[in-house]
């Protein structure tokens, strides 16, 4: 009887954390009419502990060419600042920027 | 309005159609906060619960789902400095009607705030185009709805703005 062999599981496993640490996880903020410039700074300077000269040229990014990509994070960080930034009612995306 | 900050809270005093506008506006959030995701109208899923950032970050069904309960969650935690807002307006019989909010809890009204900004501008279509206008003759061009709204969302703006700097400040 053949047996199964156990590298390809541990293969797998060894992958599934290096994914888990990688940091290419882009966390992307769209720009929309409603939300004001002071509190787009306001918010990103509070989720991304931005100091307010950083979180002012994303904001302006933003402003400017319709999108700022604020962080480039693991999975598990993206998804906090993507939940965060949208619970303060952000248009935010997160996508995988390295396949 | 009137806003201030004085040591660790921050006082408002408003005229009386402020306070209605203000009041009009909590008593929206409140019940809206209160609609879980999957029951809101398409209008509020749109802004406060939109799944398109979970398509991007592969999310299944059921992880779509948690993250959108998970908002709402977030969203229902600010219920609780508008009901502060409602009954300290309520023990009040003659104007200039006043609000304190503790610093701790303020951000929490400014969130909320901007969450009705956002709800106001989908539910009346309210874009680019609408956001840009600056005289009162332009303003009367639009219908009666929009002028309405727009104007709700500027007022709220400027409390928005009030708060920031307020929070920003030392004190």
């Amino acid at each position: 009887m053949e047996t199964e062999t156990l590298p390809d599981i541990s293969e797998r496993t060894k992958e599934k954390v290096e994914n888990a640490f990688e940091k290419n996880w882009s966390v992307i903020v769209w720009n929309d009419p409603i939300n004001l410039m002071t509190y787009v700074v306001f918010v990103f300077m509070k989720v991304l502990a931005f100091p307010k000269e950083k979180a002012t040229k994303h904001m302006l990014e933003v402003h400017n060419n319709g999108k700022s990509c604020v962080a480039t994070e693991t999975r598990e960080k993206a998804e906090l600042y993507f939940q965060q930034l949208q619970g303060y009612g952000l248009t935010v995306t997160i996508e995988q920027s390295d396949i | 309005m009137i806003a201030r900050r004085q040591a660790d809270q921050i006082v408002f005093a408003f005229s009386t159609l402020e306070r209605k506008v203000l009041e009009r506006a909590i008593a929206a959030l409140l019940d809206n906060y209160k609609t879980r995701p999957e029951e809101a109208d398409h209008k509020v899923a749109a802004v406060w619960y939109s799944a398109r950032g979970c398509q991007g970050a592969r999310m299944s069904a059921d992880e779509t789902a948690e993250w959108l309960k998970q908002l709402h969650h977030v969203r229902t935690g600010r219920m609780e400095v508008l009901e502060s807002c409602l009954k300290q307006f309520s023990a009040q019989s003659q104007p200039p009607w006043a609000l304190r909010i503790p610093v701790s809890r303020a951000e929490a009204l400014l969130t909320a705030l901007n969450d009705h900004r956002l709800l106001l501008a989908a539910r009346h279509d309210i874009g680019e185009a609408q956001m840009s206008v600056r005289t009162f003759a332009a303003l009367t061009k639009l219908p009666p709805d929009q002028q309405t709204a727009l104007c709700e969302i500027e007022f709220l703006a400027y409390m928005v703005e009030e708060l920031i700097q307020l929070l920003q400040s030392t004190g």
